[in-house]
């Protein structure tokens, strides 16, 4: 029967294309050895410094130390936020510090630091091949002892002569230092010794002693030493506090030693180092009643930073007319483009398969990729506002008997108004994600009001519901699948597998089963013949 | 999850209901050209088109094209106190208003309601701008002939015009059923707004039970007059007039939509081709066998009347998912 026939022609067709899939596919996954997914990123993290003040009514200026790409760190991305402020980022001794200022500042003001870091455990190979120190000019500043300690430095030649263990070596030497603090001397709460020294005797010493006796004795020893600040990164943590360590120089590679967590020449994941030196993590002028915290939070993500890294390795054809050769707004543009197809598989499935109504064809589509830019909840909150607004004007204008184009012409010009109102407030009230609603396809939302107004006249509040409701379904849905940050990675990487797509959409075309609503518009009947429903 | 999806889609075929995705992938795209559908998405076409072959259409009193034409209505106006104005390219019964009478400027709509004549001027307008056409784009207006309701309806349709549907498989008419308008419909006969479906036994023209809101009812809503057991006047020629549009549409799959004038019979109000599922809810039986018994036949080679009969055929309930034994070209029963 040619029903049949016809059918299997277009079956041979997709399976086709599905060949065309799996053709490069699996060259690049067996002989390139492309992972199949991008490598899930441990260790990311977001540290958000949240900072304010009160402005003294003149000028007001904070200066802050921030992360840098350091030994078994990187920042991935940075973000700098404040209303009120302009800020310029600045190198300073080794460290790298962010100055937020302005004029007449008056009330409340708030500045936001963000930073995406990736990290990595420091062990003592890993130390020594990336942290040599090549800036020989500045080692003898990390000598230096105080002049007033002149007196007491005697003393802790003699104790270092003293000190138990093999210490031939100056890994040995230091080493010796780091264990007596660590494990011989007692950690206090506070103590009332101010001599520096004291302790070597007390055998007690809190946590600030023991730091600052660690790179005095270093010092003393003849190793350069400095202090080290940083934060410990947790799971979630709300007012983090910033802690330090001391770095000392051995055979030309800084060592990390902390004798309060007990780390010797190698540091964990889970320390971020912030800034080296001995100033204040925070400055300020004409900031009055000052104060800021950190938030850590570890991300769970996919970077695809490192499986583009893993994808070019091998020199082929398929890496140079790959897409991560484009420059990278292209790249960003492409990973969403690539999942558009997919969008529209979904809304054939929703359309076709379950029997969703939706407005237009490939509005839901539409829709779910302005989600991406308001993220979900207030794409809907947004949208469904938008459009309510755009009908009471549409119904407002009702009376009037307006043309056709005229009238839609209003109704757009009317939502640019109401998209501008809205960015306008979005941004007083400090929430960004409302100005993303400039990103909502316009024209397509003026034809969704007028058709929804011509159906809520002809068909009535249930059918205009009903249809409303099933184009935000089909666009949630689509927004879920095209937002899975794998997926993403894996069409980007495999862009190939369109013509997958191409082949799921002609059997999806070929679709001749009955469509899950239709065993609800139907039910009537098929209840009448279990003979479960008296039909006079 | 799955199980009980097939489940339901198991009961759904084991009725033989046609759905959505089978009619056009499976039916609808395989046998109706593309090329052939401006003929039956344009009513001023078909009705051009209904003419040339002789059959029966409502009188057309006038076409307005353009907006500066628009004044046209009121000439018309004058010489017909009753008139219906509607899209040319509308779909689904939508963007049609009956004039059931008028004066002093003021005319008044089958549902008794009563506008002036700038607001059916601007009605006029939005049909020209495609308000009701398919796709939206620019429209023509039609005012043609008002029909009157056929004695035999009267007491079962609520200020409308009852019409017959018709689908015809392969010029073979294979299921029926008559739209009747009702208080919530507005006086329309679509189903979609609120008119109630009435399946027909195709070979006496004898109606069955009805369906509203796809709930199975028995009697008029608004009249609580008794739906079932009418006698469609006319019924012979309707299944021709049926029967006939397919060599007049060259469309293999198609709905066609009969409306009886109280004085002047059966006329074709339209063609659809693509033509609703609802009708299988109406009569209680699927589609699919039907359309399956068609295609088992050589349908280009039988008459007109021969293909009726095989319509009639195949509609009988207990015969309808049997073979046809067949010998001669006219061998199944009349």
């Amino acid at each position: 029967m040619d029903i049949i026939r016809r059918k299997g022609g277009v079956l041979l067709l997709a399976s086709i294309f599905f060949i065309l899939f799996l053709g490069p596919f699996t060259y690049k996954l067996l002989f390139l050895k492309y992972p199949i997914l991008s490598k899930f990123v441990e260790n990311l993290w977001t540290i958000e410094v949240k900072i304010q003040f009160r402005g003294s009514g003149g000028q007001g200026i904070v200066r802050h130390h921030i992360p840098g790409d350091d030994v078994g760190q990187m920042v991935l991305g940075e973000e700098f936020v404040s209303r009120d402020l302009d800020f310029f980022i600045g190198k300073e001794t080794g460290n790298t510090f962010v100055q937020w200022s302005g004029d007449r500042l008056k009330g409340i003001v708030h500045v936001f630091y963000r930073a995406t870091v990736q990290t990595w455990p420091r062990t003592r190979g890993l130390l020594s091949s990336a942290a040599k120190e090549k800036d020989h000019s500045r080692i003898s500043h990390y000598l230096i002892t105080k002049p007033e300690m002149k007196s007491i430095s005697v003393e802790a030649q003699e104790f270092l002569e003293g000190l138990p263990g093999k210490r031939e070596t100056d890994l040995e030497k230091i080493e010796a230092i780091y264990e007596f603090l660590a494990y011989s001397v007692e950690t206090v709460p506070f103590s009332k010794e101010s001599s520096l020294i004291a302790p070597l005797k007390t055998k007690k010493a809190t946590i600030t002693q023991k730091k600052n006796l660690l790179i005095y004795l270093s010092r003393v020893a003849g190793f350069p030493a400095r202090v080290v600040h940083g934060l410990t990164l947790g799971e979630v943590m709300r007012q983090a506090k910033i802690r330090s360590w001391a770095e000392i120089l051995i055979e030309g590679t800084w060592l990390p030693v902390d004798v309060e967590n007990r780390f010797f020449a190698q540091l964990p994941e889970n320390v971020l180092i912030l800034y080296r030196g001995d100033r204040l993590f925070m400055t300020s002028s004409g900031a009055e009643e000052l104060d800021y915290s950190f938030t850590i939070k570890q991300e769970r993500q996919w970077a695809f930073s490192l499986f583009y890294a893993s994808a070019t390795r091998v020199g082929s054809i398929f890496h140079e007319w790959s897409l991560f050769v484009l420059p990278v707004e292209a790249q960003q543009v492409f990973r969403v483009i690539l999942m558009i197809p997919l969008g529209a598989v979904v809304v054939a499935i929703f359309r076709n398969v379950i029997g969703i109504k939706t407005f237009g064809t490939f509005m839901p589509v539409l829709i779910a990729l302005a989600f991406r830019n308001t993220r979900l909840d207030w794409g809907l909150v947004l949208f469904s506002g938008v459009i309510t607004l755009g009908l009471l004007s549409r119904w407002s204008m009702d009376r009037l008997k307006l043309l056709l184009v005229p009238r839609l012409s209003v109704i757009v010009t009317v939502l640019v108004i109401i998209l501008a109102v809205g960015s306008l407030i979005g941004h007083h009230a400090g929430m960004y994600r409302i100005l993303a609603v400039a990103l909502f396809p316009m024209v397509i939302m003026t034809m969704t009001i007028e058709r929804l107004s011509i159906i809520l006249m002809e068909r009535g509040a249930r059918e205009a519901i009903k249809v409303s409701l099933g184009t935000l379904l089909v666009a949630t849905s689509g927004y879920l699948v095209m937002s899975i940050r794998s997926l993403e990675d894996f069409f980007f990487a495999f862009p190939e597998v369109l013509f997958a797509l191409i082949g799921i959409q002609i059997a999806l075309g070929r679709y001749t089963g009955y469509r899950l609503m239709e065993y609800l518009r139907f039910h009537s009947f098929i209840e009448d013949d279990t003979g479960g429903k008296a039909s006079r | 999850m799955v199980a009980g999806v097939g489940m339901w889609f198991d009961l759904l075929k084991k009725r033989g209901i046609l759905g959505i995705n089978r009619r056009n992938a499976g039916f609808m795209l395989l046998v109706n050209p593309r090329k052939y559908y401006p003929l039956v998405d344009d009513k001023l076409l078909s009705k051009q088109l209904a003419i040339q072959r002789g059959i029966m259409v409502p009188e057309l009193y006038g076409v307005i094209r353009y907006h500066h034409e628009i004044r046209n209505v009121l000439t018309i106006a004058v010489s017909h106190d009753q008139f219906v104005v509607k899209p040319s390219r509308g779909s689904g019964g939508e963007g049609i208003v009956v004039i059931a009478g008028h004066g002093e400027g003021r005319f008044e709509k089958a549902s008794g309601e009563t506008i002036s004549s700038d607001d059916l001027m601007h009605y006029i307008s939005g049909i020209l701008s495609g308000l009701y056409s398919l796709g939206g784009q620019d429209d023509k207006a039609l005012i043609e002939y008002m029909v009157e309701v056929a004695p035999v309806f009267e007491k079962i349709a609520y200020r409308g015009v009852p019409d017959v549907r018709v689908i015809v498989y392969k010029g073979v008419p294979v299921i029926s059923m008559v739209r009747l308008p009702t208080k919530e419909s507005d006086g329309k006969a679509n189903l979609h707004q609120g008119a109630i479906g009435v399946g027909v036994d195709l070979s006496e023209g004898i109606t069955l039970l009805g369906v509203h809101h796809d709930r199975v009812v028995s009697r008029h809503p608004d009249t609580n007059h008794p739906i079932e057991g009418i006698r469609i006047p006319y019924w012979d020629e309707i299944l021709e007039i049926a029967a006939l549009s397919h060599e007049m549409t060259d469309l293999g799959y198609i709905g066609v939509d009969v409306v009886i004038d109280r004085e002047k019979g059966p006329m074709v109000l339209e063609f659809n081709a693509r033509p609703g599922l609802s009708i299988q809810i109406a009569n209680q039986r699927g589609l699919f066998p039907r359309l399956m018994a068609v295609d088992a036949e050589k349908t280009e080679e039988l008459t007109l009347e021969e293909r009726i009969h095989l319509g009639q055929f195949i509609a009988q309930p207990e015969r309808s998912r049997g073979k046809i034994e067949r010998t001669s070209h006219s061998a199944f029963p009349p």
